[in-house]
């Protein structure tokens, strides 16, 4: 651990040439894997990450410098490297203020202090249960995670701040097979707590959960194709908020003009049923932390209300080049990046619809019950998604279970086309890629209604 | 070997001669990283890194422990070896769980460049800030050039194991990457090109700019397609992508391991037709190319290796894992991520062979089609497994055996497998300086099923 006489040094140091701003990131994360397949234990690891980046604003540009097992000395060196890079006027430091630590989840049983013979036992339990499901289940993959991050943060405003944020997942991924057709079904949720992520998430509805996808695709026909009406479900439905609309919501492209929603604060730019929010402070949820890694404390912020933007997903580079405050969401992977501006846990806000109101409204269109990934460029909020599960709607009805759909369209026009929203908000687990490396996110929402989306797929 | 690795390697050997009834294998890495970004004429972002890491393999009866450390002091990689060790005795024994055991010594800096290492930071930035001038000046209706940045890579790797494999690496990289968005109106579109080289001379910051913006331009005032079947060209960009997505993937069916367990459409037909006479897809780990090495990540010498002959299925990919489970040698394919990652099996430089024709003569043969030059979503929108994909595409109609008015939006879907066998035609175009882990030229589709209104 380094001292704060070195830290008060270090941004005194890197800022000498010059800078409006220093920070420094300091990061130890210990993390264990196990990989499981065909019946055994393919790999267990662990790693320690360790590293330390210093950066510098300087008017709107930046330079960010790291280095991994850094030592005194590789501090200072850097420091001095990222003053040399540094094209400014010279500005004040504040030294830093006083330590401020707080643990917001209250981790009951540390991962790390768990023995491995108990984690495997876990992965054992998800092989059986997923095979037990059915005797179409010819292949179990199971992926057991924990996480470690402990991050020191210090800036030249004084902020200095410990966070500690642990993580679990447990992923299970079930291979189904009839005949010459294989199909796979998907699961695996993750939360900020430690080894008691278990009493609620057993393996073994994880994995019945993934074994119950797989054999549901082995009867689906592929997707229609063309514009339909369609019903996402919730959970991990928020992908298509998160991926259409929050992306281009984020600083790192606002700020430089690049998305679609520069300059629309308070302005409508979504269906007046939609409210949306990001929320890093919920205890317990995959993409919270105390601080986020800008040392900002930070909090639930409301994005969207009643259709009315209210707000951008800012850092501290986008708050100077924007003139916006900062909304404690400057994210990254690891030391290995300098932060931007992220999402955490994102979602839209509940409803009053139900499901089957949705489903009246109805003639022919799609029910997304799971959704897969997806992707967005945010200057023009032109996104993809494939689905997961997902069924056919016939005359106000669920019918049956159709493969292979990808819905396409333009995040700008799908938040003005979502018609009804539900009252059953959830949330889903996934890793965010960016930038900024691969964060932990939560994406949610109700169920929701939108009234025309592309749907391509290999049917008729 | 440079002084950055001397330490360490002292350590390895101590460790190695300490824990001598066990078999162990260090893989170590240092990379150091530069990337400069331009952005309204000015340096808007300067990266400097420099990041190592060590790993620890134990095989022990049949089993494999891994641990690794970013900690690199003596009490770290002793704490890491004996984190390995243990991990060691956990799970079933499997006949593939060994370490790569030929011998030998390897140095290599066949893919090193001294100037790409000593490129001068000023240089660096004049050319950040040359690309974006270049793409503005392109066309008025390019508005923002959100990102022109270059950068460069030097990496040094080091494998040492129980076995007496003792391998060395330097290599050097360097990139550019512009991306520009162009607006008409209110219709707005993005453009961006990626492009690597062994030294920055060799970068053409003009065909970057070019390209970038031309893309952007092609899509401006884009329309829509009716749904249905429809003859396809994909462009170079989008079969890389496609191909990408399914071969240079660990879910790849050409992986031995999947097709070991059951998670290949492929296996058992080695020898078979698995596609068209045009089809022939090969690695060459020793051309320069994202992935150029002349040894794997457990130490194995790499070569050229035919995966699929005209259409014929030749062999699959092996890391030392797979090859061991067969009784036979490796391929050379044992790779991983970095020094944090398991071994995986993955190509380096894989490719599906040129043809002779240009690509407008492949336009031609199609007579009326989808000429798609973009897909969308390849991490999520497919199946390694079954082979099906359905993913967001941009484009371009064909009509009357020509390039025809843009489409903004439609999703194409498929099946891998059918389509190696509906390759009716390729180009010579495919490009060796892109980013995307795979090198296809364009090819002439039969059909794809395409959803537009």
């Amino acid at each position: 651990m380094f001292s704060e006489t070195l830290l008060n040094s270090l941004i005194k140091k890197s800022l000498c040439r010059g800078g409006d701003y220093c920070d420094i990131f300091i990061e130890e994360t210990a993390q264990n894997k196990i990989g499981f397949d065909s019946r055994k234990v393919k790999s267990v690891s662990s790693g320690i990450v360790c590293g330390a980046g210093i950066r510098v604003i300087y008017g709107r540009s930046f330079v960010y410098l790291y280095c991994s097992d850094p030592t005194e000395e590789k501090l200072l060196d850097l420091a001095e490297q990222a003053s040399q890079a540094v094209i400014a006027e010279a500005t004040g430091v504040h030294p830093l203020g006083k330590l401020q630590e707080e643990e917001i989840h209250r981790i009951m049983i540390p991962p790390e202090g768990v023995e491995t013979e108990k984690k495997i036992a876990l992965v054992l339990e998800a092989d059986s249960a997923a095979r037990e499901y059915s005797p179409l289940v010819k292949e179990v993959l199971v992926n057991y995670l924990d996480t470690t991050q402990r991050v020191t943060l210090a800036n030249s405003e004084g902020v200095f701040v410990r966070d500690n944020r642990t993580r679990t997942r447990f992923v299970v991924t079930s291979v189904a097979e009839k005949g010459d057709q294989k199909e796979t079904g998907f699961y695996g949720p993750g939360r900020s707590m430690g080894f008691e992520f278990f009493k609620e998430f057993t393996p073994q509805k994880i994995a019945q959960e993934s074994a119950r996808i797989a054999c549901l695709l082995l009867k689906a026909d592929f997707a229609p194709q063309g514009i339909m009406p369609v019903i996402i479900e919730n959970a991990f439905g928020g992908v298509i908020f998160h991926e259409a609309c929050g992306h281009a919501l984020e600083a790192t492209s606002v700020a430089d003009n690049a998305s679609v929603f520069t300059g629309k604060l308070g302005e409508k730019i979504a269906s007046p049923v939609v409210s949306a929010v990001d929320d890093g402070t919920i205890r317990g949820a995959w993409g919270s932390a105390a601080f986020d890694d800008e040392g900002e404390r930070t909090r639930k912020n409301l994005l969207i209300q009643e259709g009315v933007l209210k707000s951008y997903l800012v850092d501290k580079l986008g708050s100077i080049k924007m003139n916006h405050p900062v909304t404690g969401s400057g994210r990254r992977e690891s030391y290995k990046y300098p932060p931007t501006s992220r999402m955490s846990n994102t979602y839209i806000a509940p409803g009053k619809s139900t499901l089957k109101e949705m489903l009246s409204t109805i003639d022919h269109g799609i029910y997304c019950a799971k959704m897969g990934g997806g992707s967005v460029e945010p200057a023009t909020t032109d996104f993809n998604f494939s689905v997961q599960e997902a069924y056919l709607i016939k005359a106000g009805k669920i019918d049956k279970p159709l493969k292979g759909a990808a819905l396409i369209g333009k995040g700008r026009e799908i938040i003005k086309n979502i018609e009804m929203v539900g009252d059953n908000l959830d949330f889903g687990t996934g890793m965010c890629g960016s930038v900024s490396g691969s964060v932990p996110a939560f994406v949610g929402q109700p169920a929701i209604k939108v009234s025309g989306l592309v749907v391509g797929g290999r049917g008729q | 070997m440079r002084d950055s690795m001397k330490g360490t390697k002292t350590i390895i050997e101590e460790l190695l001669n300490k824990w001598e009834d066990k078999t162990l294998e260090y893989y170590y890495s240092l990379t150091k990283e530069c990337e400069v970004r331009a952005f309204n004429k000015e340096i808007a972002a300067y990266n400097l890194s420099s990041s190592s890491g060590l790993s620890v393999r134990c095989a022990e009866a049949g089993r494999i422990g891994f641990a690794f450390t970013e900690k690199i002091t003596q009490d770290a990689l002793e704490g890491t070896t004996k984190k390995a060790v243990d991990n060691s005795r956990f799970g079933e024994p499997d006949p593939g769980n060994l370490i790569y055991d030929k011998s030998g010594r390897i140095q290599s800096s066949r893919f090193y460049k001294g100037e790409t290492e000593s490129y001068s930071p000023e240089e660096k930035r004049r050319t950040a800030l040359l690309l974006e001038d270049l793409t503005y000046k392109l066309d008025k209706r390019i508005i923002n050039v959100p990102y022109a940045m270059c950068g460069d890579i030097v990496r040094e790797v080091r494998i040492r194991n129980s076995h007496g494999v003792d391998h060395e690496g330097l290599s050097t990289l360097c990139y550019t990457y512009v991306s520009c968005i162009a607006r008409d109106g209110e219709d707005t579109q993005v453009g961006s090109y990626f492009q690597i080289a062994p030294v920055y001379d060799d970068l053409n910051l003009e065909t970057s700019a070019k390209r970038a913006v031309e893309e952007a331009l092609s899509l401006l005032g884009a329309g829509e397609v009716e749904s249905g079947r429809y003859p396809v060209v994909l462009s170079a960009e989008a079969a890389s992508s496609l191909f990408a997505a399914f071969i240079s993937s660990s879910s790849s069916p050409f992986s031995a391991e999947n097709i070991q367990k059951g998670r290949s459409k492929i296996a058992g037909k080695i020898g078979q037709k698995i596609g068209s006479d045009l089809t022939t897809l090969a690695d060459d780990p020793l051309s320069f190319g994202m992935g150029c090495a002349e040894f794997d990540d457990e130490g194995a010498p790499t070569k050229k290796t035919f995966l699929v002959k005209e259409g014929v299925f030749v062999t699959p990919l092996y890391n030392n894992y797979a090859a061991k489970r067969e009784n036979r040698e490796t391929t050379g394919h044992g790779r991983r991520g970095s020094y944090m990652g398991g071994i995986e099996i993955l190509p380096f430089n894989p490719y599906l062979e040129n043809g002779k024709k240009r690509e407008k003569d492949l336009f031609l043969a199609c007579g009326k089609g989808i000429y798609i030059t973009a897909l969308e979503g390849l991490h999520a929108g497919i199946n390694q497994i079954s082979g099906d994909f359905s993913l967001g595409a941009k484009g371009f109609l064909i009509q009357g055996g020509e390039k025809g008015a843009a489409i903004g939006r439609m999703t194409v879907a498929g099946n891998f497998f059918d389509l190696l066998k509906a390759v009716q035609d390729k180009a010579d175009n495919r490009r060796l300086d892109n980013y995307t882990p795979f090198s296809s030229p364009s090819l002439l589709i039969e059909s794809l099923s395409v959803s537009g209104k």
